[in-house]
């Protein structure tokens, strides 16, 4: 019997995920991960100063 | 009275429960006091808060975050550091941390707020994004937003930690795509510090904690919600590399003699004079070293909206809005030199070409 | 014929005094303030203090600033009618007329210079806006110096931090200095150019105070 399942928040990572699995008989059969936290540090970045870029992206 | 609750041990049990000493515990209130800049005549009252008082609860969330300030926690090699930390605070949850996952974890967060309510510190890492309803971080399909005014609740004050929980930080900067804010833009009814950094001193936050415990009071803030005892004075005026500075002896190029000689960073960027930070004194990794010790001008981490205003890192002022990204005010005012004598020039030289001759009586 | 040429009394003693205090200021602020925010000499000993004299005389040249102004809009008040407050924003008819000749005048347009005993309309209102640049600069100047001081009466001078953030405040800091060299550059230029049109002395009146009218200042 197929059975969806969603684990969220993902814990003793860095940041924020999203697990579903379609779970059938114990198996998992299929699976998504979810990016669950957006910043836009690449819109951030365009037009800065190129020698600061290092710091920002640092702080992904 | 002292009879243990689970977590909510005192810190002085947990100390002796880690077979450290009663003297690691006296050094401990001993560092705690000089960190929040109180006399040491302080020392035993701090130590006879740390005996009785509970351990706080601690609810760390995290939203926006890059979980920098969380590392800075962790990554104490020293076990003096470790150990005191974790033993000072009573941690229910903690997503980097914790053992469930979840739904478990969600649970955690319910009870934990549930069971200490009124009672519990939240701690709040991360900035909180408004725009489209809040959708650009959510937790166990939930909003940050929605979930941190529901935490905020019921806890008796809340720490933000770091820039980005602070006043917004990286998230916030300019185009700020996901309309970040900090936590004191969205929580107003209760007791907030600003503690930011990039990463913030992990020392700050336990002198915070331990004031609060000694005292019952949240520190004495500035005008930024930040506290004094480490917020209240200039990096430049406490660096170690003041002398330089007033000597007239700046690096002019990474590598170069006067870099190798430890001379001051004004000339690269360093943004001493405009960040209040208690960085110079007690240093980061239990005083191992800072930016500016290590070679590198300060970015100005701890400043609201850093990332505009002191950016670009390795000019002394920021960008001129409009002009462009290698304008700097200095070129600014070269142009308009340059322009004024055109002007000058162009004046002279149009009273000659109409003749000179003014209407004047002879 | 040449017209008869009258002796009078433009600007008293206050005003030239302050002028010239503040030009001694300004060079000595523009200079030292210039090797702050981009220091062109660098030491070669220990021993040398570059930095922390440049610092100590600009900090030195900004009070004696602080009080030429702070007297100079005292004497507006009290001084005589070519140094008064009202000389300094038109609102006389008068006054908008003569402001409206005098730009002609600068663009060629007409060839009549602007006549004045104390400063023309143009003038006085060019005077308003540099003495709104001088209050910027003053308390700018403050509030960055307020950061290493603790106390009421820092908070009260450093007044702009709650304002501007404080890089914007050291950006139009560094910024008004050029304005002011601008400002500088023309304010010599046209003072050379309307004594050779006037003919009235105005250079030296600045030094003794004294312009020689023909009357039509009056017309």
């Amino acid at each position: 019997m197929a059975k969806k399942i969603a684990i969220d928040p993902i814990t003793r990572i860095e940041g924020h995920l999203r697990i579903e699995a379609q779970v059938d008989g114990g198996r998992v059969v299929d699976a998504w991960a979810a990016s669950t936290m957006f910043r836009g540090i690449e819109i951030i970045l365009k037009g800065r100063d190129p020698r600061d870029a290092w710091a920002f992206a640092q702080r992904i | 009275m002292n009879e243990k609750r689970g977590p909510t041990e005192t810190v002085y049990q947990s100390f002796r429960k880690r077979g450290l000493s009663r003297r690691d515990f006296l050094r401990f209130c001993t560092i705690m006091s000089a960190t929040l800049a109180l006399p040491s005549s302080f020392v035993p009252r701090i130590a006879e808060a740390l005996e009785k008082k509970e351990k706080p609860v601690l609810l760390w969330l995290e939203y926006q975050d890059c979980a920098g300030n969380t590392e800075a926690l962790l990554r104490a090699s020293s076990p003096t550091v470790k150990e005191i930390v974790l033993d000072v605070l009573a941690l229910e949850y903690h997503e980097t941390v914790m053992a469930a996952a979840g739904h478990q974890a969600e649970k955690a967060l319910q009870d934990a707020v549930e069971k200490y309510r009124g009672r519990y510190l939240v701690v709040v890492e991360g900035s909180i994004p408004l725009k489209d309803d809040g959708v650009y971080c959510c937790i166990g399909g939930r909003s940050a937003k929605d979930i941190l005014k529901e935490v905020a609740e019921g806890a008796a004050a809340i720490l933000a930690v770091g820039t980005c929980a602070a006043y917004g930080g990286i998230p916030a900067a300019s185009p700020n795509p996901t309309g970040a804010v900090g936590v004191s833009t969205l929580i107003k009814d209760k007791p907030v510090v600003n503690l930011p950094g990039c990463p913030v001193n992990v020392e700050n936050i336990t002198a915070t904690l331990v004031h609060f415990l000694t005292f019952g009071t949240l520190p004495a803030l500035d005008s930024h919600g930040r506290p004094l005892f480490a917020y209240g004075k200039r990096i430049h005026d406490n660096c170690e590399r003041r002398a330089h500075f007033d000597a007239g002896q700046f690096v002019r190029q990474w590598g170069d003699e006067g870099h190798r000689l430890g001379w001051c960073l004004y000339e690269m960027g360093c943004k001493g004079p405009e960040t209040f930070k208690n960085c110079p004194r007690i240093k980061y990794n239990e005083g191992t070293s800072w930016p500016v010790g290590a070679g590198h001008g300060c970015i100005g981490c701890a400043e609201p909206n850093f990332w505009d205003k002191m950016s670009p890192f390795y000019k002394r002022l920021p960008r001129v809005p409009g002009f462009g990204v290698e304008s700097t005010a200095d070129k600014i005012g070269a142009g308009l030199a340059v322009a004024t004598g055109a002007a000058i020039l162009a004046h002279g030289v149009g009273r000659l070409v109409t003749g000179g001759k003014t209407k004047r009586e002879e | 014929m040449a017209r008869e040429r009258i002796r009078t009394y433009a600007w008293e003693f206050p005003v030239r005094l302050t002028h010239w205090l503040n030009v001694v200021s300004i060079v000595t602020l523009s200079i030292t303030g210039f090797y702050i925010g981009a220091p062109f000499m660098h030491a070669f000993r220990e021993s040398q203090y570059i930095m922390g004299w440049m610092r100590f005389l600009h900090f030195g040249a900004a009070y004696l600033f602080t009080m030429s102004v702070a007297f100079r809009i005292y004497w507006m008040f009290v001084g005589n009618r070519y140094a008064r407050i009202g000389v300094f924003i038109p609102h006389t008819s008068r006054q908008w007329r003569d402001l409206w000749d005098a730009l002609k005048f600068y663009l060629f347009i007409s060839k009549k210079p602007p006549y004045a005993v104390g400063h023309t309309a143009f003038a006085g209102l060019v005077y308003f806006f540099v003495f709104l640049l001088f209050l910027f600069q003053i308390f700018s100047g403050f509030a960055l110096y307020s950061l290493s001081h603790t106390g009421g009466l820092w908070s009260i001078l450093g007044w702009m931090k709650a304002v501007m953030h404080l890089q914007t405040i050291r950006l139009w800091h560094h910024l008004v200095m050029y304005i002011l060299m601008v400002f500088v550059a023309g304010h010599i230029y046209l003072a050379w150019y309307l004594d050779v049109k006037e003919r009235n002395g105005l250079m030296g009146s600045i030094f003794g105070g004294y312009k020689f009218v023909t009357g039509k200042e009056w017309e």
